[in-house]
């Protein structure tokens, strides 16, 4: 699903990152490991297709990402990829219902009332599905946010730092939503974190 | 989900902000509308009003008031020219018709002009009831005339001198109503038409009505009231509509009329040509205004959008990620700027027709002028695709800066 082979970026030509070599199988989730600025978040946008011009390769579902045109590498993100932020980020003057809509608004994707309420159901939120985004707890936003990564059944999710912020119990919860999530869509799942809580609970782990 | 789904759920996001510029923008927008609304139909008006008339010849005094008073009956008479120097004018050979007028009364302030038939033909008007005016004293009133009056058919009353309801009363006698005319949405609207003879007879003292006989020889008549004589040198006329015969007139008429000690001839197309330079300047200050109005609307809305952008660059950079391409995100925030001009100009426009609905329904002087809001002239839709292309240029940069936002620096400095 992932291969990452002899991949390296440069933000300034002076300053080389590379990476190490690895593969995530479909369905397989895994841990990016790294202390702050080892890159996992760099890792992370270059697999997404969020930062450009790398040398190496990356192949997500046997495409080599970079021979992607920026349009049609939006279209893939759109259509591939689910994202989780440290912060939800979700859109804050539309309902939960309406975020949850984005994604396949954006990326061009059919969505039916049905995969929304199954989304909202499986993340047990079926209940603010009208709710202004504004008006939920920090624990309900995040479940949004995992809800609208994987509306769309993606191959990959990537979350980034996803639980550094919260504390065991909601660490616990959210690690165990996406993975459940994950599963649910068999989605390949890929957290960047530092976070040591997760390595119990994510069997696969990549150290950067 | 769409796009305007999306950017009316930012405008909901902040009303106060999105109020005030579609206020703004509106003000501006209603200024205009209302002056482009106001300055057409009068302009409007004032020709279809002076429409067949080439010249008016009266005493001498203000051209201007000449003009005022014989076509569009808002002034006051310069004084009388008398039955034989009007005769006289009207048998050139270079003129077509002459219509004589005989101002000086009224009836609730609706002025009464004695003429002949010619008057209303030029106007083309027609009775929506009763007939025209034929004996002495009897009149055919206009349709504000009869609306706002309550004169009816067979109604009698009793004149006033001059304009005011405050004049002189003419009670001795009293005119009776005959007709009534259908809405011309001009001049003879407000008019109380009859025949010059009656204008006469209503100010003649009990001591001269001695009204010679006309003789049977018709060159001894007078051409234009053909009951009197041509030789009766006491009967007076306010002023003579002239139309010309030939473009040649336009040359010597004027100026034959003018070597005449006691006569002065106004071109209505010159003078009201006069009249709009000078209502111009008003109107081309409360122009300038309402640009200034719509300028600033134009940089409230720009910073509005540039302010937005800044605390949305992390929905911008998270709409990225989902899959919208750099084109979506800019032309998403050109949308945002061009609805709200849309907002701002549809509101202005409907602000400007409503004050002038309103206008026209609580002032009877608006309505007396004929001035509607029920109108639409093309320049509106010139207004329209303004303000359009205004909201496009006031959302072009923050659109830019949408465009080339580095999704991956936004996201990661979270």
């Amino acid at each position: 699903m992932i291969t990452v082979l002899g991949l390296s970026f440069r933000y300034t030509p002076s300053s080389l990152m590379s990476f190490p070599d690895f593969t995530v199988k479909r369905g397989q989730h895994f841990l990016l490991l790294g202390e702050s600025g080892s890159g996992k978040t760099t890792l992370l946008h270059l697999i997404g297709g969020l930062l450009r011009d790398y040398s190496g390769s990356i192949r997500i579902k046997d495409v080599e990402i970079e021979t992607l045109g920026e349009h049609a590498m939006d279209r893939f993100r759109g259509q591939n990829m689910g994202f989780i932020f440290q912060r939800n980020h979700l859109i804050n003057s539309l309902t939960v219902e309406q975020n949850l809509m984005m994604p396949s608004w954006l990326s061009g994707m059919p969505l039916d009332n049905g995969r929304i309420t199954e989304t909202l159901e499986s993340l047990s939120i079926a209940d603010l599905r009208k709710r202004k985004v504004t008006q939920l707890s920090q624990g309900q936003a995040q479940r949004v946010a995992i809800g609208r990564a994987i509306i769309t059944k993606p191959s990959v999710i990537l979350a980034d730092e996803p639980t550094s912020a919260l504390d065991d119990k909601s660490c616990e919860n959210v690690i165990s939503l996406l993975a459940e999530a994950a599963s649910l869509n068999q989605s390949t799942l890929l957290i960047a974190t530092h976070d040591q809580r997760l390595k119990e609970k994510i069997p696969g782990k990549i150290e950067l | 989900m769409n796009t305007l789904v999306l950017i009316w759920s930012y405008f909901k996001a902040r009303p106060l902000n999105t109020a005030i510029n579609i206020l703004l923008l509106a003000l501006g927008i209603a200024v205009i509308t209302v002056l482009l609304l106001f300055n057409n139909q009068l302009e409007q008006k004032i020709s279809d009003n002076s429409r067949g008339i080439d010249l008016v010849i009266g005493a001498k005094g203000s051209p201007l008031q000449l003009i005022l008073c014989n076509i569009f009956h808002v002034d006051f008479p310069t004084g009388n020219i008398t039955l034989r120097e009007a005769d006289a004018i009207a048998k050139n050979r270079l003129i077509n018709t002459a219509i004589p007028m005989a101002l000086g009364d009224s009836y609730e302030s609706y002025r009464i002009v004695g003429t002949n038939h010619r008057y209303t033909e030029l106007y083309r008007a027609t009775l929506s009831e009763g007939a025209w005016w034929k004996n002495n004293l009897e009149v055919t009133i206009g349709s504000n005339v009869a609306e706002f009056s309550k004169l009816k058919l067979g109604d009698t009353f009793a004149s006033a001198h001059g304009l005011s309801q405050e004049g002189h009363l003419h009670n001795e006698q009293l005119y009776v109503v005959t007709g009534v005319m259908k809405k011309t949405n001009g001049v003879l609207d407000n008019l109380i038409l009859t025949n010059v003879e009656s204008v006469w007879q209503m100010h003649e003292t009990s001591g001269d009505k001695e009204t010679k006989a006309v003789t049977d020889a018709s060159d001894l008549r007078s051409a234009l009231i053909p009951t009197v004589p041509a030789s009766d040198s006491g009967r007076e006329i306010t002023s003579l509509l002239i139309k010309y015969r030939s473009p040649l007139a336009a040359v010597q008429l004027p100026r034959l009329v003018n070597s005449q000690t006691r006569l002065q001839a106004a071109s209505p197309a010159f003078e009201t040509a006069r009249l709009f330079s000078i209502l111009g300047v008003g109107i081309d200050v409360l122009m300038g205004f309402a640009y200034v109005l719509v300028f600033t609307s134009a940089l409230s809305i720009f910073i509005a959008l540039y302010n937005s952008l800044k605390e949305r660059r992390y929905d911008m950079a998270v709409m990225r990620s989902m899959g919208a391409s750099r084109r979506k995100l800019f032309t998403s925030v050109l949308a945002e700027g061009v609805v709200l001009t849309a907002l701002g100009s549809g509101a202005g426009m409907v602000m400007g027709h409503g004050l002038l609905i309103i206008l026209s329904i609580l002032l009877e002087q608006t309505q007396k002028a004929g001035i509607t809001g029920f109108i639409f002239y093309r320049e509106e839709w010139v207004i329209l695709v303004g303000s359009l292309l205004l909201g496009v240029i006031c959302a072009l940069i923050p659109a830019w800066q949408a465009y080339r936002s580095d999704i991956s620096r936004v996201l990661s400095t979270a």
